[in-house]
Parts: C-alpha cells; structure tokens; sequence
C-alpha cells in the first residue's frame, strides 16, 4: 500500500520538470491531503485538498507548452495510442492518475473528435486507503452482501471506497468483474493493476460500462460486477440485465444522498427498478468521510 | 624494386579515391535506411496504433544497420523522458548522432517529424512522416546520381594521380 504522499509523487511526476520541482518543494501538510492538482494557461497552479482548491506557487503562471508536456508525459509520448479517451477528455496514466483535459473541441458533424489548444488540465490523485471500508463492509453483510450503490458528490471518496469494498469481498471469497472504464479503480497500467482490487478480480479496462458489463457477464461469469459512476441510461440498462442474472453489482453515483438521487431523472428510475437495495452515503465532515448504510429496496 | 614501390603508390592512391568513393555510397545507404525507418514507424501508426516508445524499441531489435547505433542511443535517451520532451530527445540522438552520414538539411527535416511523434493524431504524424519521406526521398535521388557519378570520379582520379605520382617519381 502506498502512502499518500508516495501518491502524490506518482502524480508529480507527470508535471513537467520545472513545475514539478516547485510542487515538490510544497510542505508535506499542503500535499498530504491533496486530490487533486489543476493547471490552467496563464494561471497559477492550484491543489485541490480536503475539498478546497488552493493556489500554490502564486509565481508560477502556467504555460500551454506545459499542458502539452503533461497530456505527453501522461501518454508516455503517444496521444495517438489514447485518441478514444481524449475525446472523452481525459486520460488515465501510469498508478491510476486521471488528467482531465479540457481545451479547444475540434468537432465533426457535432460530434468531438479531439481536444486542441489545452487550456485547463485536472490531475487527480487516486487513493488507496486500507480499511477505509472495514466497518461499512460489516454492515453491508449482514444478512448476506446485496446489490449497492455508493453515493457521494464529486471528489467525495466513491472511487476509493468502491476500490476497497471490491479488494475486501473479493479477497473473502466472491468472484468479482471490475468494469474500470477510466482505469481509475485498479489503475491498471500495461495490463498490470497498480492498487490491490483483490485476488479474484477481473478487471476489463477502458470499456464503456454498458458494453463492459456485458462481455464480463458472457466471459467471466462474475458473481459479483463493480464499475464505477453510473451516468447514462445505457449503464442503467445494462445493470437491470446484469441483476436479472443474478449477479450482485457494486457501483457508485453522484449524489448528495439517497433523496438527492429521487430527485434526478436517470437515478429515479434506477431507483424504480429496484436494482440496489443498499446505498452507502458519503459524507465529507471536515476532510474526514462519514458512511453510512441505508436500504434502497 | 622501383616498378614494385610505383604499384604500391598506385595502389594506395586508388584505395584512397576508393575510400572517398565509398563514403558517398554510405551516405547514400544512411538516407535508405532513415527512409526505411521512418516508412516502419509510419506503418506501425496505421496499423498497430502503437505507442511510440515501442516502436523505437522494434526499431533498435531490427538487423543491424547504418541506423542501429542510432536508436541504441535513441532508446537509452527515452529513459529521460519525463525530464525531456520526446521532440527533445529525438531531436538531441538526430543532431548529435556521428555514426549516421546525414548532411544539416537533412537532419533538421529528421528533427522536424520529431516535433510530431507522439503528440498528434496518427494521421497527422503520418502526413508529417509523408513530407519527410518525400523531401528525403529527392535527397535520395540526388545522392544516389551523386554516388554513381562521384565513384567513377573518385577512383579514376585516385589511379590517375597515383600513375602521375609514379611516372613522376620513376
């Protein structure tokens, strides 16, 4: 297991020598929480920690060149090979570190094709926390693990949960199917997971979920299938087949809560189809994360 | 004793027009080769969309070559990368490179595609690699009609001087 400031080195490392030599000569109490780091032409960087986004080094106004030298570096020097994750805006480099991209769309009957001109660049820091999940774990099996859904708004700790709750079942004996769309979950990195997802995990990386979770239901035959961010009808679809199966699913959604997610059209009708029957709310108090276990069904 | 010194002159006169001779044919073998390397590197793009640094790694796992020396030092260098940009490296193994016989206009077309390896589309990198193959390729043929023609040149002005030399001498 890594240390978060071992973390954030592996994410340093994809900043361009310069920049990377002032961050790295930050305080371990500004880089120990951080989640994120955020460049934008012109601009200084900023970090992003314990949810609040920090300028840091005010001097250092950065460069389109750099962004170039980064979306490189994070490519290890072949845009071409990441083409289909560009034009989704992001890439996902070595560790599991996802760069979101934005910049100028070049477009094709409305349809994006790539991204140009680099403008802003979202490094975040994926994290492996041990035991984060031991207590919600205990909870969740009672009475037998159901299907659940993690719930958090943005940078609230879905992946990291998603991640270990998948590590604990799948080391306690359920044969898991990890669809890791954006390779953040088990950072998988020329077909080697860098964080530990579990000795009976299979992991399918860069597939869009929907079609994932098919192909691992025909090739794998999973007991247990965990993607993460549900974000699309398709996904929702391909969930209720996978249920229909009789396979449980782990997977994660924004939300501020369970009423939140009633609110919003494409969960309301997840939560119609009564595919989950538990959610585990995430709750950000202060930089510490407080679970919670409630019952969908 | 006489006749077998003015053959040694003659001889060694002929080797060294010879010698010059050669050079202009190892030129001429040095662009194949780039050539050759570069079409390799473009047909890897299209049909593998390989990363980059693989395919450098091919490059240097080929039969020996004029170029091999240069992506030995080309692969060495990628350990850099992260410190250095991929033109940067390309560019420093193109320039600082004695063991390929490239003349500046050469290597500056070579340092050119560089700055499109691995940070465009394959297409793009392709249509740079395409411009290169072509200008190079003019290169080619001129060198190539240069060889032919400096050869022929070269040797009989080394065996002419050589037989001067000797007359002279004797």
């Amino acid at each position: 297991m890594q240390t978060a400031i071992q973390e954030f080195l592996r994410a340093a490392r994809l900043l361009p020598p310069g920049l990377r030599a002032e961050v790295l000569g930050l305080s371990e109490n500004v880089t120990e929480g951080a989640e994120e780091i955020r460049l934008r032409t012109g601009r200084a960087p900023t970090l992003v920690s314990y949810g609040k986004e920090l300028e840091i080094l005010p001097t250092h106004k950065v460069s389109a060149s750099e962004l170039q030298l980064v979306l490189e570096i994070a490519t290890r020097a072949s845009v071409h090979t990441y083409a289909d994750s560009i034009r989704m805006g992001f890439v996902t480099a070595e560790g599991g570190c996802r760069v979101g991209i934005c910049g100028t769309a070049v477009t094709d009957s409305e349809k994006i094709m790539t991204l140009r001109r680099l403008s802003s660049l979202c490094i975040r820091i994926p994290r492996e926390k041990r035991g984060c999940a031991d207590e919600v774990m205990k909870v969740l099996k009672e009475g037998g693990f159901a299907s659940t859904l993690i719930i958090s708004p943005p940078g609230g700790g879905k992946t990291t949960l998603l991640r270990e709750l998948v590590r604990l079942l799948s080391d306690s004996g359920t044969r898991i199917s990890l669809v890791d769309e954006r390779g953040e979950v088990a950072g998988t990195f020329e077909g080697q997971p860098c964080f530990d997802v579990g000795m009976r995990t299979d992991v399918l990386t860069g597939a869009p979920k929907s079609d994932g979770i098919f192909l691992l239901l025909r090739a794998m035959a999973p007991q247990l299938i965990a993607f993460d961010e549900i974000t699309s009808p398709n996904d929702i679809e391909a969930a209720e087949t996978a249920a229909n199966c009789g396979v449980s699913l782990l997977a994660t959604a924004h939300a501020a809560g369970v009423m939140d997610l009633a609110e919003r059209g494409l969960y309301r009708k997840l939560l119609d189809r009564r595919i989950f029957k538990k959610a585990v709310v995430i709750e950000n108090i202060s930089g510490k994360r407080r679970y919670t276990v409630e019952d969908l069904a | 004793m006489k006749i077998i010194g003015a053959l040694l002159l003659v001889a060694a006169s002929t080797l060294l027009g010879v010698g010059q001779a050669r050079k202009l044919y190892y030129r001429r073998s040095c662009l194949e080769g780039v050539l050759d390397a570069l079409r390799f590197i473009d047909a890897e793009l299209k049909n593998g969309s390989v990363p980059i640094p693989e395919i450098f790694q091919e490059l240097k796992r080929l039969p020996p070559s004029q170029l091999s020396s240069f992506f030995e030092n080309l692969n060495a260098r990628m350990a850099r990368f992260g410190e250095e940009s991929l033109s940067e490296i390309w560019s420093g193994c193109v320039l600082s490179d004695n063991t390929i016989s490239l003349s500046e206009g050469q290597r500056q077309e070579l340092c050119r595609v560089g700055t499109y390896l691995g940070r465009y589309s394959e297409t793009e990198q392709s249509d740079a690699i395409a411009v290169c193959l072509e200008r190079l390729g003019t290169e080619l043929t001129r060198s190539a009609d240069k060889a032919r023609e400096g050869a022929k040149l070269f040797t009989g002005l080394g065996l002419t001087f050589g037989l001067m030399l000797a007359a002279v001498l004797i």
